[in-house]
């Protein structure tokens, strides 16, 4: 059965780009431009890992969403691979080791991400 | 040291600017690296997604174009001053922008008369941006069928003529009307960056219109619409061609 994959970003030409590298590699593809309707998503269809893009609307959406997810029974042992513009902007380089325990996503890539590397991380995460 | 609030506000214009530059450029990487990697095959999806890396090249552009003339408009020295005919300005503008509007079944309402025989003295390309930047403003926030309405109204006591640009959009809440003129501020209905802009656009009006020793003037009401007046000096006839 084919993994299903939640795609968290709010530039619908980024999604596409997504969509487009995760279907040639036989994942099913949920996309959701904004936090409200991801929530939905999550409640409604099983997803195997998503994929959030950090710099939505407001900065702190995609944290706060990460964290709802990471805080609920329900849904916390689904992977998050965090994309993020953040390091530029803030000088704030995430490691995994150190700030997982603030923010516990499995992985942080930085935008824009290299394909390749994209689909080597999920095949990583959903093993 | 303590740094100066100029230099904290440049600080975050930059950083505002690097960011909102990065957003694009990191989307065309993404879509580029998709073909490039052997993704698609596709001959009509390659297109689609070369087409949609193309559009953000054009809002880059107009990003940086936008950088360029509030950068330009800091060294008031570079404009240049001469007889300007407000009606060319308005047809200018208009042809322009109605493509624009077509797209999203925006009609014009305005006298054939508009401005007609009524000069400024000032800059015809800066003039056109300020006007274009109304008017693209009114396009975007304006409703799908909506109007936009342009008034010209000479005061005769003041020499003054008084330009109104009126859409029937989602408006500006009360609260922001102050912060609506500032660098990188949009109103709370408008703050979803609907076209990739820099939020420069009516900054860059106010500066135009000051320079010109106009005043501009918004109200709004939101939910029925947006009116922004200009009202700029008139030429005098007898100094008909004066360059400033």
């Amino acid at each position: 059965m084919k993994h299903k994959i939640l795609v968290v970003e709010d530039d619908i030409d980024v999604l596409e780009a997504r969509r487009v590298v995760l279907e040639h590699n036989k994942y099913e593809v949920v996309t959701a431009t904004t936090i409200e309707v991801a929530e939905q998503v999550l409640e409604e269809e099983k997803i195997d890992l998503i994929l959030l893009d950090v710099m939505m609307e407001k900065d702190s959406d995609g944290f706060n969403f990460a964290q709802s997810v990471k805080h609920s029974e329900k849904y916390k042992h689904i992977p998050i691979i965090m994309a993020t513009a953040v390091s530029q902007r803030t000088k704030f380089k995430f490691d995994i080791d150190k700030d997982g325990d603030f923010l516990p996503v499995e992985k942080f890539m930085e935008k824009p991400i290299d394909p390749d590397d994209l689909i080597a991380a999920i095949r990583g995460l959903l093993k | 040291m303590n740094k100066t609030k100029s230099t904290k506000d440049d600080e975050r214009v930059l950083a505002k600017m690097a960011h909102d530059i990065k957003a694009p450029l990191s989307a065309i990487v993404s879509i580029l690296g998709v073909i490039q990697k052997g993704y698609v095959n596709d001959i009509d999806k390659v297109k689609e997604l070369v087409s949609r890396a193309s559009q953000k090249a054009v809002t880059l552009i107009s990003m940086v174009d936008d950088i360029l003339d509030y950068t330009l408009l800091a060294n008031k020295s570079m404009m240049r001053r001469e007889k300007i005919h407000l009606f060319d300005v308005f047809l200018d503008s208009i042809s322009t922008m109605k493509p624009y509007a077509d797209r999203r079944n925006i009609t014009f309402a305005y006298s054939q008369e508009l401005c007609k025989e009524k000069y400024v003295n000032g800059n015809y390309t800066f003039l056109l941006r300020a006007i274009n930047n109304i008017i693209m403003n009114a396009i975007k926030y304006n409703k799908e069928n909506g109007n936009i309405t342009i008034d010209c109204q000479e005061n005769t006591k003041k020499n003054t003529i008084t330009i109104t640009i009126k859409d029937t959009g989602i408006g500006v809440p009360e609260e922001d009307l102050d912060k609506i003129f500032h660098v990188f501020e949009r109103g709370k209905y408008a703050r979803k960056n609907i076209d990739g802009s820099l939020g420069l656009g009516l900054s860059l009006v106010k500066q135009i219109v000051e320079d010109h020793y106009g005043d501009i003037n918004l109200t709004s009401t939101v939910g029925v619409g947006t009116a922004v007046a200009l009202t700029l000096p008139l030429l005098k006839e007898k100094t008909k061609n004066k360059e400033g």
